[in-house]
């Protein structure tokens, strides 16, 4: 499923990243990697806003768009 | 040897330069706080070391204007060493700059910087064991205890070059090269692998707030009361000390211990110039009362800048500290992103508008961390055109406190409206938000302290000299009947186009130096409420200040000269359209 549809205190692992080198570095650089779990934090309206490892990280929805997730 | 401080956003660069320097460089809790690079120098085993702190950059290939100024500070820097500084709870990521420094040829020591965020989060790190697979000196540290900094330096001799291959061979497991970067991130899980070990993430009730002020249904009411509350706080306190003690002080006895002791008297052109111009009274030249009407350069040109604007000023920048170092400005632009995305921005330009609300020339040159050229002009002019700063503000606290909210509005509402519009009509792209949003953490009276005290003094060392010009120069030039000669060739615009008073021309010539003097200027002229904020919003939005010039020009280059155009077209609209709107109630 699409990183976007998990509501808000779900958890989910990211499987695959679908987009060019360019945006799969940029959010590697933020510590968005296949395989890391995933808490997200708010998705309803702006910006898409995730736990990762401890750590909380704010994605346009367009990107967030490209991250494909399983619970 | 020369020292190169360098790792991601927000690690904590600048707290260890100003450990290492003792120097005063600005920290603040979020990325991007740094975007030009700063020397200083360390006293190390009795020698000078020259060491740099430089703007944060995720990767060598740099993707805004902060990023360029850094990697281009290390391919200036080639023997070098380098202080790469890691944040411990996200040591993958940050490894990947350290490779990539590494791969470069530079010696490198690594910080292993928040050790106790890691400790919190339960996140253990081999730090050994790294710095034997890495072959160069990793040190766990605490910079805003100092904590693992002594360690940190004495290490630095330890660091020489090391090559990348030698660290694929230590890294059990990986076979092949590290040169593109998909292979660097295998080698990097690979190191990972045998030194991090992430622990269950107990939830505190710091993230719950976290979560609370970040989430669009309940983030956006807290915000709008911690917006109104920084309002209602600036307002009280600013208006508390200027009403209250510095006016009486100012008008009882500084003003009139000057008329008294200051030679020449009233009449007399240089006394005017430096004390009191008077004012006609059933044709008499009669003595001013108040610091507002004397126009004075040691009257006027002191009571502006320290009897209204400091108070203000220093309020301004306490709150703005706070927020800074709790570490609300990322969730504010995760909250506002939506909005600003329809001109044309995103959430982080809450960051340079925020810090133009304090003063437009930093401002201007935190608009290196926007990706685009288009983000960075628009968000450029936008601010110069329609964001006041805090001297303004502090002093229209004074002189109009029953329209400064309207004016305020106008402002606000000329700052989406253009950018709807420049979003529609310059080409370019618009990238989309993609941030940290650190921790909060408790903001240490140490650190806030130094940075109201930083820009506060900042402001007084630029606005004490330029106000006092600024009033010598208006009044010679009244003197010198130009101001006048102004006034009347300009009366058509003035009166027709603007309705304001043909006298404006003055308080506008003043704005050019300090829009604070202006404000104060355009006090002692007789006009109508309506009149009053009509010229108000034209000190606003007429010509930025020089200091705020000359930034324009150097960070924006020759995008400068379109920000003068959609400045020229915005006074003229925006500015007639205010009269227009007089005209259609019946006021003006
Ligand atoms: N808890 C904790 N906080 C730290 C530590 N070191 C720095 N900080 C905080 O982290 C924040 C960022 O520090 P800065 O020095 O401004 O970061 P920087 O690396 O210069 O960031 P940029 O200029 O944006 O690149 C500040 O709020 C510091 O107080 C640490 O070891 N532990
Ligand atoms: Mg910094």
């Amino acid at each position: 499923m699409i990183l976007t549809t998990l509501r808000s205190g779900e958890i989910a692992k990211i499987v695959a990243i679908e987009g060019g080198q360019g945006l799969r570095q940029k959010l590697l650089l933020r510590g968005v990697s296949e395989g890391s779990i995933v808490r997200m934090v708010s998705s309803n309206r702006g910006p898409v806003v995730l736990e990762i490892n401890g750590s909380t990280i704010a994605i346009g929805r367009g990107m967030a768009k490209r991250i494909i997730v399983q619970k | 040897m020369k020292i190169l401080l360098m790792g991601h956003p927000n690690v904590g660069k600048s707290v260890f330069f100003n450990r290492l320097t003792a120097a005063n460089i600005i920290e603040s809790n979020y990325p991007g706080t740094t975007v030009d690079y700063t020397k200083g120098y360390m006293r190390l085993e009795g020698k000078d070391i020259e060491i740099i702190d430089v703007p944060g950059t995720f990767s060598l290939e740099p993707k805004d204007k902060a990023e360029e100024v850094a990697v281009r500070m290390l391919h200036e820097s080639k023997g070098s060493k380098v202080m790469c500084v890691i944040d411990a709870s996200k040591v993958e990521r940050g490894l990947y700059l350290a490779l990539e420094i590494i791969e470069q040829g530079f010696s490198v020591v690594i910080a292993l910087n928040m050790w106790d965020v890691a400790i919190d989060k339960n996140i253990d790190i081999d730090a050994k064991k790294l710095e034997q697979i890495l072959g160069i000196p990793v040190v766990p540290t605490v910079g805003i205890s100092g904590e693992g900094i002594f360690a940190l330096v004495s290490r630095l001799k330890d660091a020489t070059p090391v090559k990348v291959e030698d660290i694929v061979e230590r890294t059990e497991g990986i076979k092949h090269k590290a040169n593109t970067p998909d292979e660097r991130w295998a080698l990097i899980e690979g190191i990972s692998k045998k030194i991090v070990t992430f622990g269950e993430y107990q939830h505190t009730l710091k993230d719950a707030i976290g979560d609370f002020t970040v989430k669009p249904a309940t983030g956006i009411p807290f915000a709008i009361a911690v917006l109104y509350g920084f309002w209602s706080i600036f307002g009280s306190f600013a208006g508390f000390f200027t009403d209250g003690f510095l006016v009486k002080i100012f008008d009882e006895h500084w003003l009139p211990w000057l008329q008294a002791v200051f030679p020449g008297g009233l009449g007399n052109w240089f006394y005017a110039l430096i004390v009191d111009v008077g004012h006609l009274e059933n044709g008499v030249l009669a003595a001013s009362d108040n610091c507002f009407e004397s126009f004075g350069a040691l009257s006027s040109g002191l009571f502006v800048p320290v009897g209204v604007v400091l108070p203000a000023i220093f309020i301004f920048y306490l709150m703005l500290a706070l927020l800074e170092d709790i570490g609300y400005m990322p969730r504010l632009a995760v909250l506002i992103d939506t909005v600003l995305h329809k001109i044309g921005l995103h959430g982080y330009a809450i960051v340079p508008s925020v810090l133009a609300l304090g003063c437009n020339v930093p401002a201007v040159g935190a608009t290196r961390i926007l990706e685009t050229k288009k983000q960075r002009f628009m968000m450029m002019t936008l601010l110069a055109v329609f964001i006041p700063c805090g001297a303004q503000i502090g002093i229209m606290q004074d002189v109009i406190p029953g329209s400064i909210g309207f004016v305020m509005l106008y402002l606000m509402a000329g700052y989406f409206i253009f950018g709807y519009i420049l979003n529609k009509v310059i080409p370019g792209r618009i990238p989309e938000i993609l941030m940290d949003v650190p921790p909060y953490q408790k903001p240490m009276s140490r650190n806030i302290s130094r940075k109201v005290w930083m820009r506060t003094s900042g402001f007084l060392k630029v606005a004490v000299p330029l106000v006092i010009f600024g009033s010598l120069l208006v009044n010679v030039l009244y003197l010198a009947g130009t101001i006048d000669w102004l006034g009347n060739i300009l009366a058509p615009m003035f009166e027709g186009w603007f309705g304001v008073p043909r006298e404006t021309a003055g308080p506008l010539v003043a704005a050019f130096l300090r829009k604070d003097l202006a404000v104060a200027q355009l006090s002692a002229i007789e006009m109508t409420k309506y009149q009053m904020i009509s010229a108000v919003v034209l000190v606003s939005i007429y010509f930025p200040c020089i200091a705020t010039f000359a930034m324009m020009l150097r960070e924006g280059g020759k995008t400068f000269l379109g920000s003068l155009a959609v400045l020229l077209v915005v006074v003229f609209t925006w500015g007639g359209l205010l009269h227009l709107l007089w005209k259609l109630m019946g006021v003006a």
